[in-house]
């Protein structure tokens, strides 16, 4: 598993998405935090977390995902996850965060579940 | 302070492939973040090593990256900052010990899906077979172990 990065894309004037590749620890939280509030504060109301290439995301990542959920949905937005990892989303799964941010198997099917909710 | 629960210094060896027996035990860890990775990659050798499948591994390095940020993120590095990780296989399967010197004090686990902490101790308990943790004067002291065979938290096949 490659080390940690993140990149960020604007798909559209509320849409965005953060893509993390690697491991998603408390050495990279700080780093995930940071670009999700960036997003947020430059006007997206609606976020993709796209793990897709994350093979790990430890406690300290899930609260920063909670946290930015939260944020979002004082302001009427949402936040949802991309996965593939069925290590990651089994962790999903055993903290019942699935029930509360919807996991999706791809960033375009991530995007039309906006579209649907909107 | 040195807490006695803390391993005698070691150097940092690389760890190498099988045999467990070869593999190194007892860590002195830097209290930082970077460290991490690091801690996951020896607890990873051995449990391989052991022969747990990669969902047991997975779910091992998993339990463990949570206590060693634990020690990192509340505990007080000791004198020298570092936290020790100690590795234990044995016959009934794998123990790990992670120590600091801190006065860590587990806020309460707090299971709900909104709350943004309190999950690590309840990973830990849901991913291994036992968690024992030791808050004492000296530090604080988590140790996890993990049966060579059991029913995983997460469902399906597991162990060695």
């Amino acid at each position: 598993m490659s080390a940690f990065s993140i990149t960020t894309e604007i798909i559209d004037d509320e849409v965005a998405a953060v893509a993390v590749t690697g491991y998603v620890d408390f050495d990279a939280a700080p780093a995930l935090k940071d670009s999700l509030v960036h997003c947020i504060e430059a006007g997206s109301r609606r976020l993709v977390v796209d793990l897709g290439q994350a093979g790990f995301i430890d406690s300290t990542a899930i609260g920063v995902l909670v946290g930015a959920l939260k944020r979002l949905e004082e302001s009427g937005g949402a936040l949802v996850v991309v996965c593939t990892n069925e290590h990651v989303a089994s962790i999903f799964e055993l903290v019942g965060l699935d029930e509360v941010i919807s996991l999706h198997p791809s960033r375009d099917d991530a995007i039309a579940a906006f579209a649907r909710a909107a | 302070m040195r807490s006695p629960h803390s391993p005698e210094p070691l150097e940092a060896g690389t760890a190498v492939a099988a045999p467990v027996g070869a593999l190194p035990r007892e860590f002195r860890l830097p209290a930082v973040p970077a460290q991490l990775v690091i801690a996951r990659g020896h607890v990873e050798r051995a449990a391989l090593a052991m022969g747990f499948d990669e969902r047991a591994t997975y779910e091992i390095v998993f339990a463990v990256n949570e206590a060693v940020t634990n020690a990192v993120q509340h505990g007080s590095a000791d004198h020298a900052g570092t936290i020790g990780l100690f590795i234990e296989p044995g016959d009934d399967g794998l123990t790990v010990v992670v120590s600091d010197s801190g006065s860590f004090v587990p806020s309460p686990a707090d299971c709900a899906p909104t709350s943004e902490q309190g999950r690590g101790l309840v990973l830990m308990s849901q991913l291994m077979d036992q968690v024992d943790l030791f808050p004492c004067a000296e530090g604080t002291v988590v140790r996890l172990h993990r049966d060579r065979n059991g029913a995983s938290a997460i469902g399906g096949d597991r162990g060695a």
